[in-house]
């Protein structure tokens, strides 16, 4: 721990981010304001209280609405919103400067209070949004533009996550109710809310006053339309300017129109083969590694994700602050796995059940369909079991799933912590333990200072990669239809922002 | 005729009950709701069991039960887990769009099986009946979904006659209404085309012709009278169906009706949702099957209810 204290005092200094005194996230737009943009997603917010709506599609319409205190731009950088600036006053609490003069939508000024109000709701047990302020302590208004954050300990990931905490207005809320607050939302954002059909469309307006710059396009629709192929109809006919989780099987259908494009980022969605390494001959990391080498990983994405994967030498993504470019996927190497086996006293293979869920990620069923072939081809005689996610989710929960499954996740702070924790010791999500890398693990998610955290992270991953404790997969890639009237570029951590786009 | 109608309602009503049993089981078959409920990260033992006691899920199951018919009654199927609004007000949002969409989808359907369930059978074995019979099996066969696709993209993409998809003025009623009314379609018309076949040869057909009446006449007032009862009953069982939304039309046009407010409730395990659509759903098919029964009456006076 003392190399983190030492990293985080040093870190105490005033920290102003880089960038951060220039101009804020938003330049206002010069393009002429006007026009409609419509957007088409396949799920909708269940409701337009930011604090009680935590699904990415749900956020992707509440952050329009509202503003968090910090943000990334398209560039993967933290910019800040309607905090200025922040200081570690010590390594468990921080002060953060707010913006002056901005108000909410309905006139109510936004200051110290109505950040202190979202944090406490936020803090409240039963809030969705709880995960989002896990490890903080309290919250406190120094002076109307000044609050303090009291974490229990050190908490490096508290910037990150405070990005998807759109801020609300305490008064309007006690005023009105949370469930009035849900269908009437009112923030600081960018656009303002208009009207919601629910389960068909929802309306937001620009909001002229707003203080990054009055956006240039006026009006924001958002569609709902459940199925990938309809949304992708949607798309072609020129309805819908831009939709979310393009089926990639799909995506040649938009090839020869030069009106419409498809966008790619490399994706935060990682899926995954988790072995239980307590467990019979998953015990033996010869093992591990040639059912590793075992799987043709290339081909899988190639093949059934249509390529619109990347695969990894480890379980940390290439978006993730902390990922390790120096390492190489283990390669596709059948006759190396079956030595491999041998070696470990298996030559002639052996029996184990292999679960994975059925429609939760994109074409899961038939990634471990494959990859169970693969096992089968190196002596290994997975029993495929489906489920629906329903079921899947809550053994996941109670740690019943195993001895290999296939599982997905995402960190929405972007961080190595939120990967490497399915490998840490003594957490529900984890079905392995390492007291070496533990104790990494344990230093580098205590270390404030996002270099040396970093640092520490790829510290850790050749560790991993030759402890195997998983069948290291892929990560998803995010695809996007966009209309090429429409001027927007997706970003790494999915945040869909339109306050500075433009439309021809 | 009173007894009748008092018989035909205690057994709806039993139906119903039963119903309610279902759905307040299904709930509980599916998994410990309160799992499937908390957001993916750990949660604290003292987090499950206030959630579990705050839903009321602590109390025997009888006892639930019991709450569960007695607020239902009342409208009462608690709040939505998910919206956090009223369940049956969430459920009574999507009727109307449900409705337009039952009601259209059935006009297209009778409009086009009647008649040309009429004609095959006036014509059996030429060519009209053979047409009518593959659109029927062709109706029935093809995956709605499917069909929907096909049609997005032919007159959504290609021809730009219609949206592609969501709610808004009779333009975007058209392609939902005509893929789920060519599915009911296809049942309507091979009973139409069956029970003319039955009366086609009677007696009193003869002598209706006979009497030198004009053949539409014979058609319209003897023969296709005398025919309805089954269509009626098929027609009021498919409305009722209708009614209770339909998840795959709804889900592909992106339709927003009861249907897909149900599975998305089921997916998202908001029972309180699941319950209110169920038993709302059911409701709606108690009442139509009861209505068709009443129907008889009218349309065939040998019925006497005794």
């Amino acid at each position: 721990m003392t190399g983190a204290r030492t990293a985080i005092l040093a870190a105490v200094a005033a920290l102003v981010m880089a960038g951060m005194a220039a101009s804020p996230a938003l330049t206002p737009s010069q393009a002429a304001a006007g026009g409609t943009v419509t957007v088409a997603q396949g799920a909708e917010p269940a409701t337009l209280d930011p604090l009680q709506e935590i699904s990415r599609t749900g956020y992707n319409v509440t952050l329009q609405i509202y503003d968090p205190l910090f943000m990334r731009n398209a560039a993967g950088q933290i910019v800040p919103m309607l905090a200025t600036g922040y200081k570690i006053v010590n390594p468990t609490t921080w002060q953060f400067s707010l913006r002056k003069g901005v108000k909410f939508h309905n006139g109510e000024a936004f200051d110290a209070s109505a950040v202190k109000f979202t944090i406490d709701r936020a803090l409240l047990k039963d809030s969705p949004s709880n995960y989002l302020v896990d490890g903080v302590k309290s919250s406190r208004v120094v002076d109307p533009y000044t609050v303090e954050v009291t974490t229990a300990n050190p908490l490096p990931l508290l910037l990150p996550r405070l990005m998807l905490l759109g801020i609300a207005p305490p008064k309007y809320y006690q005023a009105r109710g949370a469930s009035y607050v849900a269908t009437h939302p009112v923030g600081t954002g960018p656009y303002r809310f208009q009207s919601w059909v629910k389960d068909d469309r929802l309306t937001l307006a620009a909001n002229h006053d707003y203080w990054g710059g009055a956006p240039s396009i006026e009006t924001v629709v958002f569609r709902l339309i459940p199925d990938p192929a309809a949304r992708v109809a949607a798309f072609r006919s020129g309805e819908v300017d831009l939709i979310t989780d393009f089926a990639p099987d799909l995506v040649p259908s938009v090839a020869n129109d030069p009106r419409l494009k498809v966008d790619v980022t490399t994706g935060t969605r990682s899926i995954n083969i988790m072995l239980d390494t307590g467990t019979g001959p998953l015990r033996d990391k010869r093992v591990r590694q040639a059912l590793n080498y075992a799987v043709d990983k290339d081909a899988i994405v190639k093949n059934i994700l249509g390529g619109f994967g990347t695969v990894e030498s480890t379980l940390v993504p290439a978006a993730y602050l902390g990922y390790n470019a120096r390492l190489r996927p283990y390669a596709y190497d059948p006759a190396k796995a079956k030595a491999l086996l041998a070696q470990a006293g298996y030559p002639n293979g052996f029996s184990i059940v292999f679960q994975s869920p059925r429609g939760r990620y994109l074409a899961d069923a038939q990634v471990s369909q494959a990859v169970v072939g693969y096992l089968k081809a190196a002596g290994v005689n997975a029993d495929l079991k489906y489920y629906e996610w329903g079921n899947y989710v809550g053994m996941y929960f109670k740690h019943q799933l195993g001895p290999i499954f296939l599982i997905g996740s995402a960190s929405a702070a972007l961080d190595a912590a939120d990967a490497l924790e399915n490998v840490s010791c003594g957490v529900w999500d984890s079905w392995y333990c390492n007291n070496g890398i533990q104790a990494l693990y344990v230093k580098a998610t205590a270390t404030v200072d996002p270099g040396r955290r970093a640092a520490l992270y790829r510290e850790i991953q050749p560790l991993i990669y030759d402890e195997a404790p998983i069948i290291f997969m892929y990560t998803q890639k995010g695809i996007y239809g966009v209309n090429a009237r429409l001027n927007w570029t997706p970003q790494n951590d999915e945040t869909l922002w339109l306050a500075k786009s433009t439309v021809k | 005729m009173q007894r009748y109608v008092a018989r035909r309602l205690f057994q709806a009503l039993l139906v119903l009950l039963g119903i309610s049993a279902v759905a307040f089981a299904l709930t509980h078959v599916i998994g410990d709701p309160v799992v499937l409920l908390l957001p993916p990260f750990e949660a604290g033992q003292a987090q499950v069991a206030e959630m579990r006691h705050s839903l009321g899920l602590d109390r025997p199951l009888l006892v639930q039960y019991a709450a569960f018919v007695g607020a239902a009654l009342h409208g009462d199927f608690g709040l939505s887990i998910r919206q956090n609004t009223p369940a049956l007000g969430l459920v009574l949002d999507r009727v109307p769009a449900t409705a337009e969409l039952a009601s259209a989808a059935l006009v297209v359907a009778v409009g086009a099986a009647v008649p040309l369930g009429v004609a095959a059978a006036l014509r059996r074995r030429r060519v009209v009946d053979r047409a009518a019979l593959l659109f029927s099996m062709l109706g029935q066969s093809m995956p709605t979904f499917w069909l929907g696709l096909q049609a997005i993209l032919l007159f959504g993409v290609a021809l730009r006659w219609f949206p592609t998809g969501g709610i808004g003025g009779f333009r975007h009623l058209v392609l939902p209404a005509a893929v789920l009314g060519v599915f009911s379609a296809a049942g309507i018309l091979r009973l139409t085309r069956t029970s003319m076949l039955d009366v086609i040869s009677e007696d009193y057909l003869r002598t209706a012709r006979a009497k030198g009446l004009r053949e539409t006449a014979v058609v319209a007032r003897h023969a296709l009278r005398n025919a309805s009862l089954p269509i009626v009953t098929w027609i009021g069982l498919e409305l009722g169906t209708l009614l209770g939304g339909a998840v795959v039309t709804e889900t592909v046009f992106a339709w927003p009706g009861m249907g897909r407010l149900a599975v998305q409730a089921i997916f998202a395990r908001d029972f309180p949702v699941v319950q209110a659509a169920v038993l709302f759903a059911a409701t709606i098919f108690v009442l139509a099957t009861f209505c068709t029964d009443l129907m008889y009456a009218w349309l065939d006076p040998r019925i006497h209810y005794s």
